[in-house]
């Protein structure tokens, strides 16, 4: 029965991800209009584009969408789905429905490592390829383990300690960025673009290459959904039940420091997104991470794609910071998280 | 048939010397209590048996197998826990928590087969859980909740079954509920129950063999006749006890006397 429920619950959700690509990619300082927009996209699609007809669109609506809006709108759904699934494991992983890739300070530290790389001009290409990734890696890795250790005790994890040790993680880091900025002048405003979180500079290639990390990511993840849930329960358990946590956890972690760096390289830092998303999700499938995973991945690429069209839409020509509208909508729901959790453990 | 052999079995946290040598023997169908002072290393000793902690010395023998050689799952196949903090964070349903119970048998992929929900079921009826299958985790009194739990490590379908106080938690009532629980599943069920306890009285009035630990080690073994004695028990707790039979059970009764003068 929840299954028939769930077919439904995914082709809603797929439908709402093309009818808002379809939107966004006609939203802009040349508006498209819904209809023609989904005309252009349908055009360039193998099979059926031969039946549609844009001989009457201006040929550069095309381009635009072609070259401008449709990689950012990928870029957009690639980053949502990061940030959303990192929330889920984080979530569920560290039993904390607080926990998330920002607050944890893992992405503080994609970015502190990313602005390394940036400026010590290790940026120059090895072996065509760029640095600046793997230095966020690093500092994902190192964000994550930090912050780890310092909450863990005798094998236990104090979820306390561990967002206020996140917390403490990610200003420090923001300090470290801060000085970074001061020094280094004339890159400051590629710095800063990171710490606010911004699709502008995506392009075809951004796609490219965060799709088979977010898509290897998704996958490993979702293929422990079932491991998720027996770990959500405790350590000692998941062990008990023929699990080997620590390995486990270590993956996993790997996995999600490994796609929030990817998204932070490409997209800045975006607060709040692995935190909002896996809740409201979780409301309606419950805790069993099989569905909450894809649930969430769907749910987190059509959020995050809504959130850059209002983000370059709403006061265009000027560009909103996208991190500044995930904060206005996730500080609110932080804080009444929190007064949830109050309320619950007075009781 | 003997099921499990602890022998020299040792462990430490860092510099600290917690388990210093333990030899155990367990029987299958046997109804076992681990009694002794606060910090004596029963709970370090089940977290060894089960896999969490890794003994720093000695063996630990499952049929013929030394535990060391099992990978997690075949462990889990044969050793089952129930923990003591019940404390699940999400809404899981009770259906949910006892399926995890199967875990050990199919890969991470896997739906659950005819059989697994058939020893879903059979636990389910045999800890009288069934009619709470949809109703979440957090929603569950306390000794519901130990019950569910008690059903998982019942759905792992192993020989053995640890519980780390299990009781300690529930008022009067419950404490019999679970009790009866655990000791038909060694009696009916023909699992081998080793049960971390603190309640002397329980112990005598459920359990069918006591190891007394102290300091890292088993000080004395036996049934629950010869190990609740006075001197036993201000040996090794360092309390003063009276030890009289309970006319209505026929066991033993344990009942603690104050330091005070007759104050009361």
């Amino acid at each position: 029965m929840r299954k028939r429920a769930d077919v439904w619950i995914y082709i809603a959700l797929v439908a709402s991800l093309l009818a808002a690509i379809i939107f966004s990619a006609g939203r802009g300082s040349a508006d498209i209009g819904f209809i023609d927009s989904m005309k252009i996209i349908l055009s360039r699609i193998p099979l059926i584009g031969k039946y549609v007809d844009i001989r009457n669109l201006p040929e550069t609506y095309s381009t635009i969408i072609f070259s401008i809006r449709l990689p950012r709108i990928l870029t957009s759904i690639l980053c949502g789905t990061g940030l959303s699934i990192c929330g889920v494991l984080f979530q569920g992983m560290f039993r904390n429905p607080m926990a998330d890739p920002y607050i944890l300070g893992i992405s503080s530290g994609a970015v502190l490592g990313a602005a390394i790389a940036f400026v010590t001009g290790t940026q120059a290409a090895l072996f065509n390829f760029s640095l600046v990734p793997i230095f966020a890696f690093i500092g994902a890795i190192i964000a994550t383990a930090v912050v780890y250790m310092i909450a863990q005790k005798k094998g236990n994890l104090s979820t306390n300690i561990l967002i206020l040790s996140g917390i403490a993680i990610g200003f420090l880091c923001s300090s470290l960025l801060s000085l970074i900025i001061i020094a280094s002048r004339e890159q400051a405003q590629r710095i800063i673009f990171w710490t606010m979180g911004s699709m502008t500079g995506s392009s075809w290639n951004t796609v490219l290459v965060m799709l088979p990390f977010i898509l290897i990511g998704s996958l490993v993840l979702l293929f422990n959904a079932g491991n998720l849930n027996i770990l959500s329960t405790g350590d000692e358990t998941a062990v008990s039940l023929g699990i080997n946590a620590s390995a486990l956890k270590k993956l996993l972690l790997l996995v999600a420091s490994l796609v929030t760096a990817i998204s932070v390289c490409f997209c800045g830092t975006i607060g709040f997104v692995g935190l909002i998303i896996p809740h409201a999700v979780r409301f309606i499938t419950g805790p069993d991470h099989k569905r909450l995973m894809p649930i969430s991945a769907l749910t987190g690429a059509i959020f995050l794609l809504l959130c850059d069209t209002a983000a370059r839409t709403l006061f265009a020509p000027q560009e909103i910071p996208i991190g500044v509208i995930t904060s206005l909508l996730g500080v609110p729901f932080f804080i009444s998280l929190l007064i949830r959790t109050k309320r619950r453990s007075i009781i | 048939m003997k099921i499990m052999e602890i022998r020299d079995l040792q462990y430490s946290y860092g510099n600290l010397k917690v388990l210093k040598g333990v030899d155990m023997d367990f029987y299958k169908g046997v109804f076992y209590g681990i009694l002794g002072p606060n910090g004596c290393g029963k709970s370090t000793l089940l977290k060894n048996l089960y896999g969490y902690l890794k003994p720093s010395a000695g063996t630990i023998v499952l049929s013929e197998v030394n535990i060391r050689h099992m990978n997690p799952r075949e462990r889990a196949r044969n050793i089952a826990y129930v923990p003591q903090d019940s404390h699940i964070g999400f809404d899981f349903s009770v259906f949910d928590i006892i399926a995890m119970g199967r875990n050990p048998y199919h890969s991470a992929l896997d739906n659950l087969s005819s059989h697994d929900i058939e020893q879903i079921e059979k636990a389910m009826k045999e800890t009288s859980t069934t009619h709470l299958r949809n109703k979440s985790i957090n929603e569950l009194s306390g000794g519901e909740k130990q019950r569910t739990l008690i059903a998982r490590a019942f759905a792992q379908d192993s020989d053995i079954i640890l519980m780390d106080e299990p009781v300690s938690m529930l008022d009067i009532n419950h404490q019999v509920e679970i009790m009866d629980l655990a000791r038909s599943l060694a009696d009916n069920m023909n699992k081998t129950i080793v049960c971390v306890m603190h309640d002397l009285n329980l112990a005598a009035q459920y359990t069918q063999h006591i190891f007394l630990m102290k300091d890292g080690v088993v000080v004395r073994a036996g049934i629950p006749d010869e190990i609740l004695d006075a001197g036993i028990i201000k040996d090794v707790y360092g309390a003063d006890v009276f030890v009289g039979s309970n006319e209505v059970t026929g066991s033993r009764i344990v009942i603690p006397l104050s330091r005070l003068n007759n104050s009361f």
